[in-house]
């Protein structure tokens, strides 16, 4: 532990003349690998904001339920006591036509006032309510909709519904391509190491001859696996900080509606490139191990 | 110093490059080791510096079963061990006293012991005013007296050879041969394996004769016309 110790400055030096003896080779692997965590990057800042979209639409998730317009206050009344008495049912809001009108005008346009006044509304009274849990959705809709005084029970539309799966299968494929660009990024440096160990070939059986331990041969080459990760991390850190702000910026937080509400960009960015350079790092480590192991084991 | 019991050791190849090869060489000594190309003299050079494993049998150098030793401990064995080669293998763009000060760097010693080592070993192969010269500076003697410095820096008990003259001409020959006795004379064993027939007969040392990977003759007289 003490010779690592004293020996450290060494390495490190080595791993530094390394790098700029063979800096195209480097240069060449650092860029590669900015590509593939890149593409990485985009794919998580994707990912991530695709599940915070479905965050959002699944908050907004409530059951419109439309009341027989022929109830009676009381027989409103009964019907809440009974949707209560569902399992699923978290809360219920009443909310009568002239109040659903109101929030169609103010999100739809002014286009709906046309419909304001005592008979031209063709809205119901409504009940809203929320789940407990947003994934049995259809079985508790059709539960409600089989309530006596219940014209219709209808969920934020179809559409929402197959978003909500797009979206899940987004996030995975997202994941998926990932991980395949970080196993990219390790076989790159694994290249790499393999041909900056063959290039000092020569040196490294005269530091056998002598007598050098496998570690200190090869933990220059370590080191330089892990510059090269970490080199190749900064590049897209860089675009994930000031793409994304600016991306926010431009969009205004937000991609077409307010259901898209992007996540804001500090700390996230932050967090993704941690990510990004700790990805980096561990991928050149990773790739370094496997080119040196072999060489590990069988050279005496 | 030295004991060989047995050993045989063939390539994946096929080839037998030792049949039970027994030999035991003290301490303090000096000796060649001869034979015909392919007879197995640089195989038993890697045996002894842990790079080959034998098939069976058994190597001890210094008390240490070589065959035996695990991965992790090749290397700190090695350290008991100088190694020369034909090609001398120096570091191109390393200057004299870096080349020398490198083998004792990978063993992690102080930068001022490093200094004082070097410098006595310069002294000791004569090349005090080349340090700072390149490898390609060098004439092939000096590049080979640089090399056994290399070796001997970190005052093994024992030096190999494998045709340390190789590719010198008499005259350098004659000077390494010397400069090997001198480092004898100081306690190492050295053992040398060459080809070089008018060397073995004029600095005569117990001659060990390979052939195809059996021992042939044993001469403690030496010389190789006893044969
Ligand atoms: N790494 C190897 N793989 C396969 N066969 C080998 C290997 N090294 C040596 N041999 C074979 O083993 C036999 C002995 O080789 P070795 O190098 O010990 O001979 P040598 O006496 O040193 O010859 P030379 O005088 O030419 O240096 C030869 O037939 C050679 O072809
Ligand atoms: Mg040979």
């Amino acid at each position: 532990m003490f010779l690592f110790l004293k020996c450290l400055p060494r390495l490190f030096s080595q791993a530094n003349k390394d790098l700029k003896r063979h800096f195209v080779l480097t240069f060449s692997s650092s860029l590669s690998i900015a590509i593939a965590l890149l593409m990485a990057m985009v794919m998580t800042v994707l990912a991530v904001n695709v599940s915070y979209f479905t965050e959002n639409i699944e908050e907004q998730l409530v059951i419109q339920v439309s009341i027989n317009p022929t109830f009676q206050n009381d027989e409103i009344e009964n019907l809440q006591d009974e949707l209560q008495t569902i399992k699923n049912v978290k809360t219920i809001e009443y909310s009568d036509s002239e109040e659903e009108l109101d929030k169609l005008i103010k999100d739809y346009g002014e286009t709906f006032a046309q419909y304001q006044g005592e008979d031209k509304n063709p809205l119901y009274d409504v009940f809203l309510v929320e789940l407990k849990d947003n994934a049995k959705i259809e079985e508790t809709t059709s539960a409600i909709q089989k309530l006596d005084g219940v014209m219709e029970a209808t969920y934020g539309t179809s559409t929402v519904n197959t978003m909500v799966q797009m979206f899940s299968g987004l996030r995975i494929g997202g994941m998926i391509f990932v991980a395949a660009l970080i196993f990219l990024a390790i076989f790159l440096i694994r290249n790499t190491v393999k041909l900056a160990i063959q290039v000092r070939k020569d040196e490294i059986s005269i530091m056998k001859t002598v007598g050098a331990t496998n570690w200190y041969i090869l933990f220059p080459f370590v080191l330089e696996g892990m510059l090269t990760g970490f080199f190749g991390a900064l590049l897209p850190s860089l675009f994930c900080v000031l793409g994304y702000t600016s991306l926010y910026n431009a969009l205004n937080g937000t991609l077409m509606s307010d259901m898209f509400t992007l996540i804001k960009p500090y700390p996230f960015t932050i967090y993704v490139v941690l990510m990004l350079l700790g990805i980096g790092i561990l991928v050149g480590m990773l790739g370094s191990y496997l080119a040196t192991r072999k060489y590990l084991r069988w050279t005496r | 110093m030295i004991e060989l019991r047995n050993v045989t050791k063939s390539y994946p190849n096929g080839v037998h490059a030792l049949n039970r090869i027994s030999l035991s060489i003290e301490d303090g000594e000096f000796i060649y080791i001869i034979g015909p190309t392919g007879s197995g003299k640089s195989t038993i050079i890697k045996i002894l510096n842990g790079e080959e494993v034998p098939d069976s049998g058994t190597v001890v150098v210094d008390g240490i079963n070589v065959g035996a030793l695990k991965h992790r401990k090749v290397p700190y064995y090695r350290r008991n061990i100088g190694c020369i080669f034909q090609d001398y293998r120096l570091l191109p763009k390393l200057t004299v006293q870096e080349n020398i000060a490198f083998a004792l760097e990978v063993l992690g010693i102080s930068k001022k012991k490093i200094r004082k080592r070097v410098t006595e070993i310069l002294d000791l192969v004569d090349l005090k005013e080349k340090a700072r010269a390149y490898p390609d500076e060098l004439s092939g003697g000096q590049q080979q007296r640089v090399t056994i410095g290399r070796a001997i820096a970190n005052k093994p008990k024992l030096l190999i050879a494998d045709e340390p003259t190789g590719n010198l001409d008499p005259e350098k020959s004659k000077e390494i041969m010397e400069l090997l006795e001198k480092i004898n004379a100081m306690g190492t064993t050295v053992l040398m394996v060459t080809h070089d027939i008018v060397l073995v007969e004029k600095f005569k040392k117990r001659t060990v004769t390979l052939d195809q990977g059996f021992v042939v003759k044993d001469s403690k007289k030496g010389g190789y016309v006893s044969l």
